[in-house]
């Protein structure tokens, strides 16, 4: 290939690239620096470090981080246990596995914001679950601030569950069948089976649903801006608080805003180094 | 292989079982029949290879001993333990597969010893039994290594070794030597009748290849279509088949076989061969008295190719027991030469769904004879083939069914 043809193919990569993620990052880190209000943006102020100890000094921030770190550590492991017991189940299932498969994907195929509003309604006033919890308790059921947390963590397991459980199908669709009956033979009862073959078979899926799961749940946005718009602050995870403080009060703290933004994507990536070593090592090893 | 370990493994003592197949069916829900009251006797320590085409039930058949399949009727005994509704891990059997079905994580020693494990044997007593194992199968330097990083034999022999570290009642091996290429086969077929008759554990093995079937077996069941077609010592399933499949399965290149009449002339009785004919003895008739029944009647013959003789090597043959033929095929295999001619006579299918089917013309077939190495012949030569009479084989057309009485 002669230099022209490799600049012609590379450059319009390169500079979309450059457009989309490298100059915004850029522009992010920048303003990260900048007193910068929304109804005055053609007055930006350095300010060093300013944003970054007005950040880390706010409680909201520290509320918003405490509910993510639980929303992370609670949805990515049930998901991932689901996924897997619902996959194991499907691919029990002889009949009708369409209609199974079809019916768990629906959640994840419904717009996030539409999923929150229709799974909200049936815990507002006349909702069908906050009229079946009346009827049986006798007592009136309202979102509050103790219980929204826990309705958007069941909410959001229900609707990352099935991107877990269609990977890990697939998984098992090409787990040779002789080496189950090889270990059904050796004596290996559920547990040991799964133990021993099925889940060193998923290993590389596991890694890479873990890591998915984790990326969505700590950037979660739209079921918390459903269920809680500007009530319970509380339960404001750092992408919701990060763009109420951008957005706010008619000020819009652009620079503080653009503070938290870097500050969640060097979160993210502490989060995930994990398993981001553990894929380096599996590929070191299999060169090896 | 190392005899002095396969002794290690022996004075641990090693348990015998006959194992019967009594009945044994198998029709799937769909309806399809795949087993037909399959009845087989292994004695102790026997090794019996189950011989048949592709799709004929003989992995239906070994499934079911090991459990993984239903038996639909019929009983299956070890010993005179009765294992229909036995869980496999607790019929004290062990099996070895085609694709291997190693763990791929486990290191060598840790495949090996998994049975083991899950058994709870402590570990030591464990790995001194992998030792061992691995001394038998010449693995001991490839223990800590994953399958990934072994060749196609050792991780047939990790599978080997996996099996005979259970010390198991029966081996169950379901064409384990089919990935293998072709010379390392010829090695690991010795090898593992070698393993078993040290062991001395009774076993059961599945393969299509006759050649392995005959060579490894102290006894051969020929199945075709989910049923046993005849179950006999090696030699005598090649001297006597019971029936036309059988003869033409069992032998490379396969038993020529041709429709023919028997006719008396003068007293002389001789074969009419398409157009050409032969004599036949005088004691073939009267050690088979039954062939006079089918005199002036087609019958099936059949020939084996070492039966035939090129007539210039040979030349003190009878005249009268040659056919003229046209060399087609030549092929030099330094020990014997395989030579290919057409017979005008109609051929008859011996019902094997591997066999190639005849081309073109329906009364000509295809004959290949087993010359030795001292012939001459080319390509396109009109030459005289020596038939060696009295091995002939005769079958009931109807009944594909020998006639030896």
């Amino acid at each position: 290939m002669n230099r022209r043809t490799f600049w012609g193919f590379t450059v319009p990569s390169v500079i979309v690239m450059l457009a989309l993620m490298v100059f915004p990052l850029i522009t992010t880190v920048w303003l990260g620096f900048q007193k910068l209000l929304l109804r005055d943006l053609n007055n930006p102020q350095w300010i060093g470090f300013d944003n970054y100890t007005d950040v880390l000094t706010d409680p909201e921030f520290w509320a918003a981080f405490r509910f993510t770190m639980v929303f992370v550590a609670v949805v990515v492991p049930v998901t991932m246990v689901m996924g897997l017991g619902v996959a194991l189940l499907l691919d029990r299932v002889g009949r009708g596995r369409s209609l199974y498969m079809a019916a768990l994907l629906l959640p994840f195929i419904v717009t996030p914001v539409v999923g929150s509003l229709v799974y909200k309604d049936l815990f507002e006033r006349g909702g069908l679950i906050a009229w079946l919890w009346e009827v049986i308790t006798d007592d009136p059921f309202a979102v509050d601030a103790s219980n929204v947390k826990w309705l958007i963590i069941i909410q959001s397991i229900w609707y990352v569950m099935p991107f877990a459980m269609i990977t890990f199908f697939a998984g098992l669709q090409t787990l040779p069948e002789e080496r189950v009956e090889a270990a059904a033979i050796d004596g290996a009862n559920f547990l040991r089976n799964l133990w021993h073959v099925i889940l060193p078979h998923l290993r590389v899926l596991i890694l890479f649903v873990g890591l998915i799961t984790i990326m969505d749940a700590y950037r979660v946005y739209d079921q918390v801006f459903v269920w809680t718009g500007n009530r319970f602050t509380d339960a404001h995870t750092l992408s919701v608080y990060n763009v109420r403080v951008a957005t706010a009060y008619d000020i819009g703290r652009l620079g503080k805003g653009n503070a938290i933004a870097v500050l969640n994507v060097i979160g993210i990536f502490v989060v995930l180094i994990p398993f981001l070593w553990r894929s380096y090592k599996d590929q070191i090893e299999e060169r090896t | 292989m190392d005899p002095t370990g396969v002794a290690g493994l022996c004075r641990r003592g090693v348990k015998m079982s006959t194992v019967t197949l009594d009945k044994i069916t198998k029709i799937y829900p769909n309806g399809f029949q795949a087993i037909t009251e399959l009845s087989l006797t292994l004695e102790e320590g026997e090794f019996l290879v189950l011989v048949g085409p592709s799709g004929c039930g003989k992995s239906t058949a070994l499934r079911m001993i090991a459990g993984l399949e239903d038996i639909s009727s019929g009983d299956l005994y070890v010993g005179d333990r009765w294992l229909n509704d036995v869980q496999p891990k607790d019929r004290d059997i062990a099996m070895v597969f085609q694709s291997y079905a190693l763990y791929p994580q486990m290191t060598v020693a840790e495949n090996i010893g998994f049975p083991l494990k899950l058994r709870k044997i402590s570990r030591r007593e464990r790995q001194e039994q992998v030792w061992q194992a691995a001394e038998i199968l010449e693995l001991t330097e490839q223990l800590e290594k994953k399958p990934a990083q072994l060749s196609g034999g050792q991780r047939q022999r990790v599978a080997m070794g996996r099996a005979i570290v259970r010390r198991p009642a029966l081996f169950l091996m379901d064409e384990p030597l089919s990935n293998l290429d072709a010379k390392l086969r010829v090695q690991m077929r010795a090898d593992i009748a070698g393993i078993q008759r040290e062991l001395g554990v009774t076993t059961f093995y599945v393969t299509h290849d006759q050649v392995e079937a005959m060579t490894m077996g102290d006894r051969v069941a020929v199945i075709k279509d989910g049923i046993l077609q005849q179950a006999a010592a090696p030699e005598a399933l090649y001297d006597n088949p019971d029936n036309v499949f059988v003869a033409a399965f069992i032998g490379s290149p396969s038993m020529n076989l041709y429709e023919a009449t028997l006719s008396e002339v003068d007293g002389h009785y001789q074969l009419q061969l398409g157009d050409q004919s032969l004599a036949v003895p005088e004691q073939i008739l009267a050690s088979r008295p039954a062939l006079r029944d089918y005199l002036d009647q087609p019958v099936v013959v059949g020939i084996r190719p070492e039966d035939l003789e090129d007539a210039a090597v040979a030349s003190d043959h009878p005249n009268d027991q040659r056919l003229d033929a046209e060399v087609a095929v030549r092929e030099a295999l330094g020990a014997e030469t395989l030579v290919h001619f057409s017979i005008a006579a109609p051929s008859v299918d011996s019902g094997d769904p591997d066999a190639l089917d005849e081309l073109g013309d329906e009364d000509v077939s295809r004959c290949t004879a087993r010359f030795s190495a001292a012939t001459r012949t080319r390509v396109g030569d009109r030459i005289r083939v020596n038939v060696s009479t009295e091995k002939l084989h005769f079958f009931d057309r109807r009944t594909h069914l020998a006639i030896r009485t």
